[in-house]
C-alpha cells in the first residue's frame, strides 16, 4: 500500500504504517478473543461451510441441489481456504477454521479502511478513529466474526473502493476496481444497492479526458464478472424456469426463478410503519449493540453527504449507508445482518465528521487567536476513543462477546452423536453440525455420519427421495435447536416436524437437544409427546 | 491419453493464449488513457516556437491523378516559411496521367522554386524506390513522407519543428487517421483500428522500444535516413521496416497524436481493396520477420514486441478462426468450469468491442462529427466478420509469400475523406484494383479553424512552451 510519503527528518514512528499495525493488533485482539465461543454457530455459517465442504469432497457447488440462492464465490473461497490452510481441522472444527478465514478477511478490510481514510483525508487521527470504531464496536464484532457472505463481500467492496481512490486517474486501477466490485457482487448480490455510490466515485476519480473510456470500461468489466454467474446457469441449462419458452420441459432449478422468488420476499411494511421489520430489527439488534455506530453513524453519514457537496470524495462514504437504508426502507424483508456492509462506512463517516469538526474548532480558535489545541488533534481523538470505549464496556453485549460461551453446547451435542450413535444413523440436524458430522473429526477414528441432513433441504420432496427419508418413520434421530423448532412449526417442514412430534429427548445441552424418533410405537396423541421446550 | 483428450488439452492451452493475447491487446488499445497526462498530449498546442528546421516533403504518387493536385496544394499551403519547405513529388516515367496533373498544378501555382517533380525510370516501381529517389535529391534537413491522398494538417510542420528544436528527437511519427467511418461496412472498424493504433498502441510500443512506423507523416533527419540506407525496396511494408532500422539504431523517437493534427486518410474503396491492402501489410510484416533484422533490436522486450507485432496478424487469424470451436465445445458434454474457461476470450473480445464503440464516440467528438449511433451498431455487428476478414488477408499473405508473389497490390484512392467532390476520372487500366468513383461525402461538420490564420505570416505565432514532449 503506497501511503503518503514522509519527510526524511521525522522518525519512523510517524510513518502511517505504524498506526496501521497498532490498529491491526487491536482489531485482531477484539475479534479473535473468544471468537470460538461467541457468537453461536448459526445455520447460515453451517450452510456455507457445508457447501465449501461439498466443493472439496464432491466437486459440486452444494451438498444438495444448487438452487442459485447465492452465487458460490463466497464458499468457493472458503473451500480454497480449507485447501491452503491444511484441511478442515486446522483451527478446530470446520466452522472454527472458516471463522479464522473471516478474521483474516476482516483484518484486510481494516487495512483497506485505513487506506481509504488516509486517501480521503491524509490524516492519521481520522484514519485511526475510523478503524478503531470498525475494530471494536460491539455491533461490528458481533457480526463480523460470523461466516457470512456479507463479511466477505465487504472486503471486496472496500478493496474496490480503495482502488478507485488509489492512484487516481489510472485506468489500470479502474479495471482492478471493476474486477473486485464484480467479485463483491458475486459474493453477495446486495452489493448491487451500493452501485450509485460507486458509479459516482468512478466519475469523480477519473480525469475528464479519460472518463469516457474509464466509465464504460469499469461497467463492462464489472458486468462481465457478474455475468459469468448467468453464463454458468445458462451452460447448465438452469437459467430459465422449467416449462418456460427457453427453459425446456424437464424439471430443473432456475436462476431466474430463484431471484424472482427472492425479490418477492416481503417484510411487513415500510419504515414509515413503526412496527415494521426495519424498526424492530434496529431496536432489537443494532441500537442495543451500539448506539454510537447506529445513531452517530447515521447522523455522520448525513453530515458527510452534506459535506460531499464541497468535498466530492466524501459523498460516496455517506451514500453507501444511505443506499442500504433506502433499500431496507422499501419495506421488504430485513435481516439483522444486513447492517454489515454499512459498518465500515458508518465508522468512516463518524471519523470524517470528527475530522471536519476538529478543523472547524481549529479555525475558530485561531480566529479568536487562541493557541492550537493543547493536547493536539491526536489528544482529542484519543479522548474520544476512550469515551466511546468506556461506553462500549458499559454495554452488556461487550461482556457477552468476550466472556460468553455460546458454542460449547453445540459442540457437545455433535460430540454426543459421534460417541453414541452408529455411523449410518439417519439424523436430521440444525445446519451448524453438518460439515463436522459428514467429514468426521480425526479423533473419531474415521467415523462419520453421511446420512445426516439439514431439515430445510429435506423439506424438498426430491431430496427426500434421494436421501431415502420420505416419511418421518425414516428418521432415527434429531439434533434440535430452538430456531429449528420455530421453523418446523411455522413452515410445517416435513418429514422433520412429524419426526419431532414422535420423538423423545435423549440428551440436552443447554438449548440444543438430541431426540430419538420413536418409530416402533403407533402414533400418539399430540399431548403425550414431549415438546422439549 | 486418447487423441481426443490431447486435442482438448491443446485447445485449452490455445484458449489461454488467446485470453492472454486479448488482455495484451486491450492493454495496448487503452494505453493512452491509462493516465491523463498522456492524454493531454492529444490536444493541439496553443503556441509554437519560431520555425528553425527545414523540411523536405516527399510525395510519392502513382496513378493518383484524381487527388495529387489537391495534396500538393495542401502541403504547399502549410503554415510554414516557404524557404524552409521543399516539396518533391515522385512519379514513375510511365505514369503520364499523374505526371501531367503534377506539371499542370506546378504551372498553375506559378512554378514556385520549392515544388518539384522527380521522375524515375528504373525499377522496381514501388513506393520505397520512389522515396529513395526523392531522398537522393532532397535538400532540407528533415525529410517527411506524405501519401498522395493525404490531408496533412496545416500546422504539421510547426508541430514537427517544435518537437525537433525542443528535444533530441531524431524521428517523429505523427498520427494518421482514416476519417470516413460510415463509407463501407468495414469502415468503422478500420477507422477505429487506426484510432487506437496511432493514438494509443504506438505510445505503448515506443515505451517497449520497438515502433513499426507508419507509411506517412513520418519525419526523419535526412542524414539519418541516408546512413540507414533509405527504404528497403524489396519490402512490401517499407515503413515498418524503417521502424526496425530506426529502433535498432536507437534513434530517439517521438510519437504525437493530436486529434486536431492527424493526417487524414480514407478507408480502402471496397472489400477487395481492403483485403489487398491488408494482405500487403501482413506479407510485408512477414518479410520483415523473415529478414531477421528485428533480432538485433536493443532489448529483449523490444525483440519480443517485434516478434509479436510482426506475426500478430497471423496469430490473430488463427485465434479468430478458432472462435467457433469454442462455441462448439460448449455444446458437447464438458464440465461447466472448463467450458467457462473457454469463454474467457469471448468475454475479452466483448470488452474490446465495447471499448471500440467508446472509442468511436471519442473519435467522432474530437472531429466534430454527428453522434455515430448507426456506426456504433455497425461496429458491434461487424466485429467478428471484420476479424475474419483480417484473418483471411493474413492467410492470403502467407500463401502469397510462400508462392513468391511479392508485387504490390496497390490501394486505390478516390478522396472519400476530402471535402470536395473528386473529379470522376476513369480508373487507369493498370495492375492496380479498379477504383469505382465513389462520391465523396463531407465528413467535416466543424470548420478546422486554420483559415483565419494568414498563410505565411508567422508573426502572430508566439515562440513559447510547446505541449509536445
Amino acid at each position: 500500500m503506497a501511503l503518503n510519503s514522509i519527510p526524511a527528518k521525522k522518525s519512523w514512528l510517524s510513518h502511517p504504517i505504524v498506526p496501521l499495525l497498532l490498529i491491526l493488533a487491536v482489531s485482531l485482539a477484539a475479534h479473535a478473543f473468544n471468537m470460538r465461543n461467541y457468537p453461536t454457530f448459526d445455520q447460515d455459517e453451517g450452510t456455507y461451510v457445508r457447501d465449501a465442504w461439498a466443493v472439496i469432497r464432491t466437486g459440486n457447488l452444494s451438498a444438495y441441489i444448487y438452487i442459485y440462492g447465492h452465487s458460490p464465490v463466497g464458499w468457493l473461497l472458503i473451500a480454497a481456504w480449507f485447501l491452503v490452510s491444511g484441511g478442515f481441522w486446522t483451527f478446530g472444527s470446520p466452522l472454527d477454521s472458516a471463522r479464522v478465514f473471516i478474521l483474516l478477511l476482516h483484518l484486510g478490510s481494516t487495512a483497506l479502511l485505513y487506506g481509504i481514510a488516509m486517501r480521503l483525508t491524509s490524516r492519521k487521527e481520522v484514519a485511526i478513529l475510523a478503524c478503531i470504531l470498525f475494530a471494536v464496536s460491539p455491533l461490528a464484532v458481533a457480526y463480523q466474526r460470523r461466516i457470512n457472505l456479507d463479511n466477505m463481500m465487504v472486503f471486496w467492496l472496500l478493496l474496490s473502493f480503495y482502488l478507485l481512490l488509489h492512484n487516481q486517474n489510472n485506468l489500470g486501477r479502474i479495471t482492478l476496481s471493476a474486477l473486485t466490485l464484480g467479485i463483491a457482487l458475486l459474493t453477495k448480490e446486495t452489493a448491487l444497492f451500493f452501485m450509485p455510490a460507486f458509479v459516482y466515485l468512478v466519475w469523480v476519480t477519473t480525469h475528464k479526458a479519460q472518463r469516457r473510456m474509464g466509465i464504460p470500461l469499469w461497467i463492462t468489466v464489472a458486468a462481465s464478472v457478474v455475468s459469468t454467474y448467468i453464463l454458468y446457469a445458462a451452460l447448465k441449462g438452469e437459467l430459465f424456469p422449467a416449462g418456460s419458452l427457453l427453459g425446456g420441459t424437464g424439471k430443473h432449478v432456475s436462476l431466474i426463478e430463484t431471484y424472482m422468488w427472492q425479490g418477492s420476499r416481503t417484510g411487513n411494511g415500510s419504515i414509515l410503519n413503526s412496527d415494521s421489520l426495519f424498526w424492530s430489527t434496529a431496536n432489537n439488534y443494532w441500537l442495543s449493540f451500539d448506539k454510537v455506530l447506529s445513531i452517530g453513524g447515521a447522523v455522520a453519514a448525513l453530515a458527510v453527504i452534506v459535506a460531499g457537496f464541497r468535498k466530492k470524495l466524501y459523498l460516496p462514504v455517506g451514500l453507501v449507508p444511505l443506499c442500504l437504508f433506502l433499500y431496507m426502507a422499501r419495506g421488504g424483508v430485513v435481516f439483522d445482518f444486513y447492517i454489515i456492509p454499512a459498518i465500515p462506512f458508518l465508522s468512516l463517516a463518524i471519523a470524517l465528521t470528527t475530522g471536519m469538526a476538529l478543523d472547524g474548532l481549529q479555525r475558530l480558535r485561531s480566529r479568536v487567536s487562541l493557541a492550537p489545541f493543547p493536547a493536539g488533534r491526536y489528544g482529542l481523538v484519543g479522548v474520544m476513543i476512550i469515551g466511546v470505549g468506556l461506553y462500549y464496556l458499559s454495554e452488556p453485549i461487550t461482556a457477552e462477546i468476550y466472556t460468553a460461551n455460546r458454542t460449547a453446547e453445540q459442540r457437545e451435542a455433535v460430540e454426543w452423536i459421534a460417541q453414541n450413535l452408529p455411523t449410518n444413523t439417519k439424523i436430521i440436524i440444525d445446519g451448524y453440525a453438518w460439515a463436522e458430522l459428514h467429514e468426521g473429526r480425526p479423533e473419531w477414528g474415521g467415523k462419520n455420519f453421511p446420512n445426516t441432513h439439514f431439515y430445510w433441504n429435506l423439506s424438498d420432496p426430491d431430496t427426500q427421495v434421494r436421501m431415502g427419508m420420505t416419511k418421518w418413520q425414516d428418521v432415527q434421530y434429531l439434533l434440535v435447536s430452538p430456531i429449528m423448532v420455530l421453523d418446523l412449526e411455522r413452515e410445517n417442514l416435513e418429514p422433520t416436524l412429524d419426526a419431532y412430534r414422535h420423538s423423545e429427548l435423549v440428551a440436552k445441552f443447554d438449548e440444543v437437544e438430541i431426540r430419538k424418533v420413536l418409530t416402533q410405537q403407533p402414533d400418539q396423541p399430540e399431548g403425550v409427546v414431549a415438546w422439549g421446550r | 491419453m486418447t487423441i481426443g483428450s490431447l486435442v482438448l488439452v491443446l485447445y485449452f492451452l490455445l484458449s489461454a493464449a488467446m485470453s492472454a493475447q486479448s488482455v495484451f491487446r486491450l492493454y495496448m488499445m487503452l494505453y493512452a488513457w491509462r493516465d491523463p497526462d498522456q492524454l493531454l498530449e492529444s490536444q493541439e498546442p496553443q503556441s509554437y516556437p519560431a520555425p528553425q528546421k527545414s523540411f523536405t516533403a516527399l510525395l510519392p504518387a502513382r496513378h493518383e491523378e484524381r487527388v495529387i493536385q489537391q495534396t500538393i496544394q495542401r502541403v504547399y499551403d502549410s503554415i510554414y516559411p516557404k524557404d524552409l519547405l521543399e516539396i518533391i513529388v515522385i512519379c514513375e516515367s510511365g505514369d503520364t496521367g499523374t505526371i501531367d496533373k503534377v506539371n499542370e498544378k506546378i504551372a498553375q501555382m506559378g512554378n514556385p522554386a520549392n515544388v518539384r517533380l522527380e521522375i524515375f525510370e528504373d525499377r522496381p516501381i514501388n513506393k520505397p524506390h520512389g522515396l529513395n529517389k526523392g531522398l537522393a535529391v532532397a535538400k532540407n534537413e528533415i525529410v517527411v513522407v506524405f501519401d498522395a491522398e493525404d490531408e496533412p494538417h496545416a500546422k504539421i510542420f510547426l508541430a514537427a519543428n517544435a518537437v525537433f528544436s525542443g528535444s533530441d528527437a531524431r524521428v517523429l511519427q505523427s498520427g494518421v487517421q482514416l476519417m470516413d467511418y460510415d463509407n463501407h461496412w468495414f469502415s468503422v472498424l478500420n477507422v477505429l483500428e487506426y484510432f487506437f493504433w496511432f493514438k494509443s498502441s504506438l505510445h505503448f510500443f515506443h515505451r517497449l522500444g520497438f515502433v513499426p512506423l507508419g507509411g506517412n507523416t513520418i519525419f526523419l533527419y535526412r542524414e539519418d535516413l541516408l546512413s540507414l540506407g533509405g527504404w528497403d525496396e524489396k519490402c512490401l511494408t517499407e515503413d515498418a521496416d524503417l521502424g526496425v532500422k530506426v529502433c535498432r539504431a536507437r534513434l530517439p523517437l517521438q510519437i504525437i497524436y493530436a486529434d486536431a493534427m492527424v493526417t487524414k486518410e480514407e478507408t480502402p474503396t471496397n472489400t477487395g481493396a481492403f483485403i489487398r491492402q491488408r494482405t500487403r501489410w501482413c506479407q510485408g510484416f512477414l518479410q520483415i520477420f523473415l529478414k531477421g533484422e528485428w533480432r538485433q533490436l536493443p532489448s529483449l522486450t523490444s525483440k519480443l514486441l517485434a516478434l509479436y507485432v510482426l506475426v500478430f496478424p497471423l496469430v490473430q487469424a488463427l485465434f479468430m478462426a478458432l472462435l467457433p470451436v469454442s462455441f462448439f465445445l460448449a455444446t458437447i458434454k464438458l464440465p461447466v468450469p472448463l467450458v467457462m474457461f473457454l469463454y474467457i476470450p469471448l468475454y475479452l473480445l466483448f470488452i474490446q468491442s465495447v471499448m471500440q464503440v467508446t472509442g468511436l464516440y471519442e473519435f467522432t467528438e474530437a472531429h466534430g462529427f454527428k453522434i455515430p449511433f448507426r456506426s456504433a451498431i455497425v461496429s458491434l455487428a461487424t466485429f467478428l466478420p471484420y476479424q475474419w476478414l483480417l484473418g483471411y488477408a493474413a492467410g492470403r499473405a502467407v500463401y502469397r509469400e510462400v508462392k513468391g508473389q511479392t508485387n504490390w497490390e496497390k490501394t486505390g484512392h478516390v478522396g472519400a475523406h476530402r471535402r470536395e467532390e473528386p473529379k470522376a476520372v476513369p480508373a487507369p487500366a493498370m495492375p492496380m484494383p479498379a477504383v469505382p468513383a465513389v462520391p465523396a461525402r463531407d465528413l467535416r461538420l466543424k470548420p478546422e479553424g486554420v483559415e483565419d490564420i494568414r498563410v505565411g505570416n508567422h508573426e502572430h505565432l508566439e515562440p513559447g512552451e510547446s505541449l509536445w514532449r
